[in-house]
């Protein structure tokens, strides 16, 4: 009896002898993993200062194409639901002090959608529709992406009604430059297709999102003194 | 053997707890710096604007109508003026002008601190002015978020020039304003159409970045730039988020984590692209280091408790920061430390 017993403390202890150096291994190994790869990280970004890496990087600016209207098919292509948000935003302020951070739910939808072409593109499409019970004023939609390392270089601004040759300079032209009024019940939609890789350092766009911003006439419930109401998605939430 | 076992694996726990800990510390975005606060002084009620100009000149929109120049920190020796109103930020150009956007009667007040003469830039074409930088040749440059405008001021022998410069767009609502020569004038933020201006000193507008474009929309809040570095920074108060772009490019080069709070001003630390930043909620001041992409925090809640940041200001030369903190009630303190 003390013999099988002592044995199978023999074995436990056994046991315990392989297992726990095994798992000082892994973990040791792990942490050296991690140290390297903090350290990789932070030798890449000191090779090229933040300036030199901001302003080498030419920005991907596909346009867009849109529709005052929900679309479910590219091309003949089936999109698919990304993420979709009715959390509208704006800020309340006297203009004195600092503003306050409003949000609402219920006044618009935006969806989110992507799909691939026979050819391996990649579409992202996204739809604003009001669910309100008040008419609202589209004045910008815009679309844009990042890498995982947070270089926003996909920028594609489908409408701006506050458009000026002058003041847009070098900037592309949005695709719209008209306000769009979407009454209750009503949507638009745009859409970009490509393959979206910042070439200067080989790093695809893997995050992407879009949004708008609307406003109410002066009489609606949900005007915000002239401000604004925005509403985004991402593929990333 | 019992002991020999215990004593064993008491070794063995303890290495791997430290081998854990040790990992869980080099990926930690967000670590405490408590031993670099260096001294704290009270100021005022209500404490908003700062402009650091040498370490034994520190003005400070100190509230209660008031202006404070600290000439020491250690100790706590300022001297206070009387200016009236609710003074906001502050600019130190000269040393016979100091400027302040004022809020309770909407003016731009140019204050000379040798005479104590005061000459104010008021009118309609005023409400509500905010953040404010010169052009290095003795104009004023301020945002009028009510207004929508960027005001220039120019002080004369004993009047004020005013000039008007509305913002481009729908509704503007700017913010936060700062003068690069890479861009020949200024960056100005519209809050409400989440856009970065360029703007000329003589109110030319041209698109920077479009907020709108990137994840989220966040409304952007403050900026800082360093020519040198060819960079510039802007907060995200609701996201708790800064970003970087190029002055040239105007690309959002690098993204933050999220910081410990509602990030609210910045300003470069010391090695020329980091950032110092406090919070709309509370009293902290971080340094975000852009290659770790961490934030280093000192936490002076002890010293001005429930207390929350407004005004910014930095000595890049010896990466020192100056912040001032209150509570709106009785709590007011100008801190200041250096965070590595």
């Amino acid at each position: 009896m003390n013999n099988i017993t002592s044995g199978v403390k023999m074995n436990m202890n056994k046991k315990f002898r392989i297992l726990i150096p095994s798992v000082m291994v892994v973990t040791g190994i792990l942490a050296i993993v991690l140290v390297s790869f903090n350290t990789s990280q932070q030798t890449d970004a000191q090779n090229v200062s933040l300036g030199q890496l901001a302003n080498s990087i030419s920005e991907i600016r596909p346009n867009a194409t849109v529709i005052k209207d929900k679309i479910d098919t590219v091309e003949n292509v089936p999109l698919h639901l990304v993420s979709n948000s009715m959390i509208s935003n704006s800020l309340q302020s006297n203009g004195k002090d600092p503003a306050i951070l409003l949000t609402k739910s219920g006044l618009a939808e935006m969806t989110l959608s992507e799909a691939m072409t026979a050819d391996g593109q990649k579409i992202i499409s996204a739809t604003i529709t009001n669910i309100g019970k008040n008419k609202f004023y589209l004045k910008e939609f815009a679309m844009g992406g990042e890498t995982d390392t947070g270089i926003g270089a996909l920028s594609s601004v489908a409408l701006d009604a506050d458009y000026s040759s002058e003041a847009w300079g070098t900037n592309p032209k949005p695709s719209m430059t008209d306000l769009v009024v979407l009454n209750p019940g009503e949507s638009f939609s745009a859409h970009i297709k490509g393959n979206w890789v910042v070439s200067e350092i080989n790093k695809p766009i893997t995050k992407y999102g879009a949004a708008a911003l609307f406003y109410y006439d002066s009489d609606a419930p949900e005007y915000n003194e002239g401000r604004n109401w925005d509403l985004a998605v991402t593929n990333n939430k | 053997m019992i002991i020999k076992n215990i004593r064993k694996r008491f070794y063995t726990t303890t290495l791997m707890a430290l081998i854990i800990a040790s990992s869980i510390m080099i990926l930690n975005p967000i670590s405490n710096a408590s031993a670099t606060k260096t001294s704290n002084c009270t100021s005022s009620s209500d404490p908003k604007g700062i402009d650091f100009v040498s370490t034994v000149e520190v003005w400070i929109a100190a509230g209660s109508g008031n202006l404070d120049k600290f000439t020491s920190f250690s100790p706590c020796t300022k001297a206070t003026s009387n200016v009236g109103g609710d003074p906001h930020s502050i600019d130190r150009t000269t040393t016979t002008q100091v400027s302040f956007s004022e809020h309770l009667g909407d003016k731009i007040t140019y204050f000379d601190p040798t005479t104590g003469v005061q000459i104010e830039c008021a009118g309609t074409a005023i409400d509500g002015p905010g953040d404010t930088d010169n052009n290095g040749s003795g104009s004023q440059y301020t945002t009028d978020n009510f207004k929508g405008t960027v005001i220039k001021t120019v002080k004369g022998t004993s009047s004020c020039t005013v000039t008007v410069y509305p913002v481009t767009g729908t509704s503007p609502k700017p913010e936060g304003i700062v003068m690069s020569t890479d861009v020949g004038g200024f960056l100005v933020i519209d809050q409400n159409n989440k856009k970065v201006w360029k703007m000329t000193t003589s109110g030319v507008f041209t698109l920077c970045k479009d907020f709108s474009t990137i994840l989220g929309a966040p409304q952007p809040w403050y900026v800082t730039a360093n020519d040198s570095q060819d960079i510039f920074g802007v907060t995200f108060r609701d996201e708790q988020k800064i970003r970087y772009l190029g002055t040239l490019s105007c690309l959002v080069a690098q993204t933050s984590g999220t910081a410990p709070g509602q990030v609210f001003q910045v300003e470069i630390a010391g090695d020329g692209v980091d950032a110092y930043v406090n919070y709309q909620n509370n009293a902290k001041v971080s340094r975000y280091d852009t290659t770790t992409n961490t934030f280093t925090t000192d936490d002076w809640n002890t010293e001005c408790l429930s207390c929350f940041g407004f005004g910014l200001d930095s000595q890049i030369s010896t990466n020192t920061y100056y912040a001032t903190m209150s509570s709106g009630s009785s709590a007011n303190k100008i801190v200041k430390g250096s965070i590595p």
